[in-house]
């Protein structure tokens, strides 16, 4: 598809001409194109923000650089992503983020962006030691709940969190206290977690550069052994249709992130999705078919067993009472393989309209 | 719903009624929560003062059960004011004139009467509501679980009628659907009147169709549904097979759930756990869980979406169609050899005219919303742009009914249910995913913090709940969430099976139960 | 009198622009703190999220959250104070706090204690005393803002009348709003709070932005250290500001105005707040404030302790209720300033230099400088100096001048080794660049800046590591926090200063270069830009002792 005539005019970007929508960001044509701009306080579902100041870039006839995901572009703007002197500076700021923290370094299972700072680190051999002085952020080992790490020792005050909150979640559970170095991301009367207005939906944890918050679910699987693998499919809650991406290690599920390409929620997920996947592997989970014994207890048995009591005893029945005695009840959880299966069964099987599902309660 | 959620961020005035979205779907809430943050007006319909309420510019407090009546004052004013859109009434709908003859006798002061909102709120609403460039509805069960709950969906649909807020981007009448796959069973024809895609089984033609593809032709009457169902057990009903569904726990007068299914001959149940429901079953199959199994989902904006296997599943758990297609088969049907659900799912697409442009593959990134009429059709995100189903919208002349059972001496407080975020139905999942319970460890009855005292009750102490149907045992929360008379409690917790009490009545068409009202006796205990 | 609930609390800001901070206040007051209950209240009624709220007041120096916190002395522990023994006041009052200048360095060691400014070197000398009037320039200096500042009861509206004031604005309504855009930027008057910025032209992008109503925000959040210039004028010439800011309403198509004053100014809060009384009365301000259908309302707004609220888009969120970060710029807040609206935004003095440039025309303004550079520029000089004070000088007056034969040079004869420039922003002058002439090209050419006119002096006896340390400890106490060079770089560059840092001096000064130089280029607001200029200045002129420091 030619979008060329979606443009509206065009920007010199490192000597070659690109076109522009107006209204774009100098970082998000930059992105089109593939310049790889190093960002940490971007998260593309958020207001541009223009803490970090990696995202800079030399803009002709501008004294500084400027901070390419606040800068519009502008007909005739001619920009430079790359020189020595951005990349000088990107470095120092590496540099910098890095001397306030204790670790650089954090499990990925701790969120989808945990390792972004990481990775930049690595990109612009930052990791000197120098700058080195008091670490920022206080970390909350008395916060007790079960899903939500806030290892503030780790927080750079890039603010991801804070902005999530507020703008994908509309929760505003998270704020910035204090000002300058002494700065510290806070709730209410800087509580507990779960007495603010959190509802635990994880977003603060996926949008985590730096793994300062955490999954602390899947950091419990921390040591199943194995690569993570991710399969993409949908949450099994309601009925808003989440995309997710399930994590496992060795067949087992070890977490969940939100997939932000995912058609009805780009990204969002709430507590249930979240956090809620470990029925899958609960013990009470039913491994084996049973059937009623002669002691009116349920037996353990093999597949051939029950199904052939389940199908005599429908045949019996159908052929003692009629086809109009076997009534079919489809689930609204199980997949659409299973509801139409059921239906077909019932009409196919009996010839009549004696199907319903749980929608009504 | 008739618009994609992605519209949620785009009305200027958002009703919301009978929906507590924050907790029961929260992920569409967030773009509610946009939509006011960029200036939307937010109106809330609710009888508690849900946390959707706290957000709100304008908050409708009304009795349970009343929501008709409050739908009938809103038209009234729409009406009375001037604010109707002539032309869509005129292009688009009939019965219109009808129709507004008929809400001129629901004056707001009439509303006011039944509802107990200020007749003032209820004019504001309509006002905001029918001054709408982009007017959008919301609802949820609290509108559809009551004796008159097509009525009130009706109502909503009449205010969209008469206000021409349908078929555009940013409005419509948009039920948030509560299961994964509630909207998806119905696509799928797990419906006593609707084959696959909502072909009425009353039409020869269908008939045919599906006979032709099954070997058998199906009765062209319509079956009963599942309410009727578990009433005829015993009788005429004398075999079952049930799949992921707690009857027992979800739906409305336990004990007579309990005893229907008892009295079948014949119980096959198909599930994950070994439910309330299952361990009534001669026979149990366990079932492949969500990550175990691939297949097809529809969520709330008809959107089809691929589910995929990540794990194994436990011991010899088999996929629910797998299970199904095998006692088929074993009963000697024909035609129930499948060999995988990309089959099954491209034989329903063969079949569903909602579904003819889809199959496996194509549905690989859950782009289509349906009707996907043909190959190459972009899907349809936005319903009745052009025209109704059937052609024109049509006005119904709705009258309030009370509820089936209203308070007494005996049983003075409204008790109304429903979900709690952190909880999910029966707690089959939730209550067995860690840390869950560190957000919501028990049940607790909502009560108002005057009543808590005028009733003796203690906040965090016991209480006896009553109805005519049983009585269950409940901790106390004192809360300003309920508004005096009114308490609520969620089904989710089996210690506390609300749903012993409710079962008052059911809606005439839907056979959906009130499980939204129910007169309850309320004491220490 | 008993104290105003809730509610009455309520009622009376209910519906009116920029409420929070005056509910703040309210409740402060009220209570001696900002109590849990009337946080959760505030945030309930003006429908802040509680977070976002609790947050907002910590960034605050002087809202206090613990009990009786409001009455707890605040001694300034400033560059100037800090020399004048202000750690030994601060320890002799019992639950004193320290707080940044608080702009009295004319007069030291300030006190703040709830209301009240107390000024005194020890705790037996405390009194509450009028803000000294500016010094008399040098026989036949001609002065613009200060020319009637020593008239007595000029603060008062028939003082002020008495004196030739409001013919300003008679004269502009006298003329279309255009005309007064064209004398103002015939004067050559730039903004005098340090961006210098040409008036007209800021006031011309707002007459023709598009979004009503409009406002003019006057900038009195004076809270750079050794500046103290916005306060002689409000204290004892208000009604020239309302006036010029009256002017620029009229210029601009306002409607609305707002004064932002720095709390640690309360006496000039109530001067203000009765010069606004009668004015209003006077029909200046008001619903018919420029004709039929024509309103002018202002009001002010006080602040609650927070330096970078003098940048003018802090300032605007602070205003609003938000978290007083600085915005992203542009849009600039001629077109997206208050609640998104155009908007000028001026300092004190460039205000009050409007009505004089009216009466006497634009050619009497720019004549006033010297040389190429027009108008006037009050300094506020403080210091190792014989007569400290506020002094307008013509522009382009050579600052040895100023020092000596204005100021009667260094306090008790010593040499001054160190000034500093912009307050404290503008780093230090020494040596021979002490022979700059007071203008923005000169100074700028030494790698400093004029800024809002603050200017301290340090003679011989002083540690020049220790107040490149205490101003670099200010500049990190300051920094909001938002962006990751002035955040990190104040805090680390403090550090470097106060014995931190590699050993090895190469390394050192490497580090305090990269630093500086990442802070200068990549800070979002002038802040985190000017921050690095102690250092930078420190490393040019007092090389040696920069070595003794780091060999500890």
């Amino acid at each position: 598809m030619d979008e060329r005539n979606d443009f509206d005019f065009e920007i010199t970007l490192d000597g070659e001409q690109v076109p522009v929508r107006r209204g774009e960001t100098v970082y998000e044509v930059s992105e089109r194109h593939r310049k790889e701009i190093p960002t940490l306080c971007y998260d593309p579902r958020l207001e541009s923000f223009g803490a970090c100041r990696l995202c800079i870039v030399e803009v002709e006839g501008a004294r500084n650089p400027v901070a390419s995901c606040t800068t519009r572009a502008e007909p005739g703007m001619r920009i430079t992503t790359r020189s020595a002197r951005l990349d000088m500076h990107r470095r120092v700021l590496m540099e910098m983020v890095a001397s306030e923290n204790r670790d650089l370094d954090v499990d990925p299972l701790s969120g989808y962006a945990s390792g972004e700072m990481a990775t930049l680190l690595d990109r612009y051999e930052a990791r000197t030691g120098r700058f080195s002085g008091r670490r920022s952020g206080t970390s909350r080992p008395d916060d007790d709940n079960p899903f939500i790490l806030r290892d503030y020792d780790n927080c750079i005050s890039c603010y991801r969190c804070v902005r999530v909150c507020a703008e994908q979640e509309g929760d505003y559970a998270i704020s910035i206290m204090n000002r300058g170095f002494e700065t510290q991301i806070t709730t209410e009367f800087g509580g507990l977690l779960k007495d603010s207005a959190c509802t635990f939906c994880g977003q603060c944890i996926q949008t985590c550069p730096t793994g300062a918050l955490g999954d602390l679910k899947a950091l419990a699987n921390a040591n199943v052994a194995g690569e993570t693998e991710k399969t993409r499919t949908v949450c099994t809650y309601c009925g808003v249709g989440c995309s997710v991406d399930v994590m496992t290690r060795d067949d087992k599920i070890v977490g969940v992130l939100p997939a932000m390409d995912g058609p009805a929620n780009k990204g969002a997920l709430c507590v249930k999705g979240q956090f809620a996947f470990d029925f899958v592997s609960h013990p009470d989970r039913l491994s084996q078919p049973l059937v009623r014994g002669e002691d009116g207890e349920l037996h353990a048995t093999d597949w051939d067993t029950a199904l052939d009591r389940a199908a005599t005893g429908f045949k019996t029945t159908a052929e003692t009472h009629g086809r109009h005695s076997i009534y079919g009840i489809a689930s609204g959880r199980a997949p659409h393989e299973a509801a139409y299966m059921m239906q077909r069964f019932i009409r196919g099987g009996f010839g009549t309209n004696q199907i319903d599902n749980c929608s009504r309660a | 719903m008739s618009n994609p959620l992605e519209d949620m961020e785009k009305p200027d005035v958002i009703f919301c009624i009978g929906t507590n979205m924050t907790e029961c779907h929260p992920v569409a809430a967030t773009r509610i929560k946009r939509a006011v943050a960029k200036g939307a007006k937010l109106i809330v319909a609710d009888p508690r003062r849900i946390p959707l309420a706290e957000m709100a510019d304008l908050y409708l407090p009304l009795r349970v059960g009343s929501d008709a009546s409050l739908l009938l004052g809103m038209a009234h004013v729409i009406a009375r004011d001037g604010l109707v859109n002539e032309s869509f009434v005129r292009d688009r709908t009939t019965e219109g004139e009808a129709f507004l003859e008929h809400v001129a006798e629901y004056p707001p002061e009439w509303a006011e009467s039944i509802t107990g909102v200020d007749a003032k709120l209820i004019e504001r609403a309509a006002q905001w509501y029918g001054s709408a460039e982009r007017g959008a509805i919301y609802y949820t069960l609290g509108i559809t679980e009551h004796i008159c709950g097509v009525d009130n969906v009706q109502s909503l649909c009449n205010l969209a009628l008469m206000t021409g807020n349908i078929g555009r981007e940013g409005t419509g009448i948009n039920p948030m659907r509560g299961q994964n796959n509630i909207q998806g069973a119905g696509d799928c024809g797990a419906l006593p009147n609707n084959y696959p895609g909502f072909q009425s089984v009353l039409e020869p033609e269908h008939q045919a169709k599906f006979a032709a593809a099954y070997g058998r032709e199906t009765d062209l009457e319509k079956g009963p549904t599942k309410v009727q169902a578990l009433d005829m057990c015993g009788d005429r009903i004398r075999a079952m097979i049930i799949d992921g569904e707690n009857t027992v726990v979800t739906d409305p007068d336990r004990a007579h759930c309990e005893h229907a299914l008892g009295s079948l001959d014949h119980l096959v149940v198909i599930d994950i756990f070994l439910t309330e429901t299952a361990k009534l079953a001669d026979v149990v199959l366990p079932a492949t869980a969500w990550a175990e199994t691939d297949g097809v989902c529809t969520n709330t904006e008809r959107r089809v979406q691929r589910l995929r296997a990540a794990v194994s599943p436990p011991g010899e758990a088999k996929p629910d169609w797998w299970i199904v297609s095998q006692i088929a088969q074993r009963m000697g049907l024909e035609g129930f050899a499948f060999d995988s659900a990309k089959q099954v799912f491209n034989e329903l697409c063969g079949l569903s005219q909602i579904y003819a442009g889809l199959d496996w593959d194509r549905i690989e990134d859950g782009a289509y919303q349906w009707p996907v009429p043909e190959k190459g059709h972009p899907g349809t995100p936005v319903l009745h742009q052009e025209e109704f189903e059937n052609g024109r919208g049509i006005f119904q002349l709705i009258r309030y009914r009370d509820p089936a059972e209203t308070i007494s001496a005996e049983y003075p407080v409204w008790l109304t249910t429903g979900r709690r975020l952190a909880s999910y139905h029966t707690r089959t999942q939730t209550g067995r995913s860690a840390g869950i319970d560190y957000l919501l460890a028990e049940e607790r009855l909502e009560v108002n913090p005057a009543d808590v005292s005028a009733w003796g009750l203690e906040d965090g102490g016991w209480a006896t709940l009553s109805s005519p149907r049983g009585s269950v045992r409940v901790k106390v929360e004192s809360t300003d969430r309920s508004p005096q008379g009114t308490v609520f409690a969620s089904f989710s917790f089996n210690d506390v099976p609300v749903n012993f009490l409710t079962g008052g009545g059911y809606d005439p068409v839907t056979h959906t139960a009130e499980l939204k009202v129910c007169p309850v006796r309320v004491e220490p205990a | 009198m008993t104290n105003p609930t809730d509610s009455e609390l309520f009622e009376t800001w209910r519906g009116r622009s920029a409420p929070l901070l005056p509910l703040l206040h309210a409740f402060h007051e009220r209570d001696g703190y900002l109590s849990e209950a009337a946080l959760r209240a505030v945030a309930a009624e003006l429908r802040i999220p509680i977070a976002d709220l609790f947050g907002t007041v910590t960034f605050y120096h002087h809202f206090s959250r613990e009990r009786d916190g409001r009455a707890r002395p605040r001694v300034c522990v400033g560059p100037i104070c800090a020399g004048r023994g202000a750690t030994v006041l601060l320890a002799e009052l019992e639950g004193a706090e320290a707080m940044p200048c608080p702009g009295r360095c004319d007069d030291p060691i300030p006190v703040l204690q709830g209301d009240r400014v107390l000024c005194g070197t020890s705790a037996g000398e405390l009194e509450e005393r009028p803000s000294p009037l500016p010094p008399v320039p040098p026989d036949g200096t001609e002065e613009c803002v200060f020319a009637h500042i020593r008239t007595p009861e000029r603060a008062s509206i028939a003082g002020y009348g008495a004196s030739g004031g409001y013919r300003g604005l008679a004269a502009a309504r006298e003329d279309r709003p255009e005309a007064v855009l064209d004398r103002i930027d015939a004067s050559g008057l730039a903004g005098r709070g340090g961006a210098g910025f040409p008036t007209g032209r800021k006031w011309r992008a707002v007459a023709e932005a598009s979004g009503d109503p409009k406002s003019i925000v006057c900038n009195a959040d004076e809270g750079e250290p050794g500046c103290f210039k916005d306060r002689a004028l409000m204290d004892y010439d208000p009604h020239a500001i309302i006036e010029g800011m009256l002017i620029a309403g009229y210029a601009t198509g306002a409607a609305r105005g707002f004064i932002y004053l720095r709390y640690e100014y309360p006496e000039t809060l109530r001067i203000l707040e009765s010069a606004l009384d009668e004015a209003r009365d006077a029909g200046w301000i008001g619903p018919e404030a420029f004709g039929p259908d024509r309103p002018f309302e202002l009001e002010v707004r006080r602040g609650a302790g927070a330096y970078i609220c003098g940048e003018e888009t802090s300032l605007l969120n602070s205003l609003e209720g938000k978290h007083p970060f600085p915005r992203n710029r542009p849009p600039f807040p001629v077109t997206h300033g208050y609640e998104d609206l155009p908007t000028a935004v001026n300092n004190v003095e460039t205000l009050a230099s409007v009505p004089p440039i009216l009466v006497n025309g634009a050619d009497w303004y720019r004549d006033l400088g010297m040389g190429e550079h027009a108008g006037t520029k009050v300094i506020s000089l403080s210091g190792d100096i014989a007569r400290p004070g506020n002094y307008e000088v013509p522009m382009g007056l050579p600052l040895r001048a100023l020092l000596d034969d204005w100021a009667g040079g260094g306090a008790g004869g010593r040499e001054i080794q160190a000034v500093t420039m912009a307050g404290l922003s503008g780093g230090f002058l020494a040596g021979d660049d002490l022979d700059v002439t007071l203008d923005e090209p000169t100074i700028r050419s030494k790698g400093s800046f004029l800024g809002a006119g603050g200017i301290m002096a340090f003679d011989a006896s002083r540690d020049m590591v220790d107040v490149a340390r205490a101003a670099m400890e200010f500049f990190a106490e300051e920094s909001c926090g938002k962006c990751f060079p002035c955040r990190i770089g104040t805090q680390r560059l403090t550090e470097r200063l106060d014995g931190g840092g590699p050993a090895e001096l190469r390394e050192w000064i490497d580090e305090v270069n990269d630093l500086g130089r990442t802070m200068k280029e990549t800070s979002a607001c002038g802040l985190g830009q000017a921050a690095p200029l102690i250092t930078e200045s420190l490393l040019r002129y007092f090389p040696d002792a920069v070595t003794r420091h780091v060999a500890g």
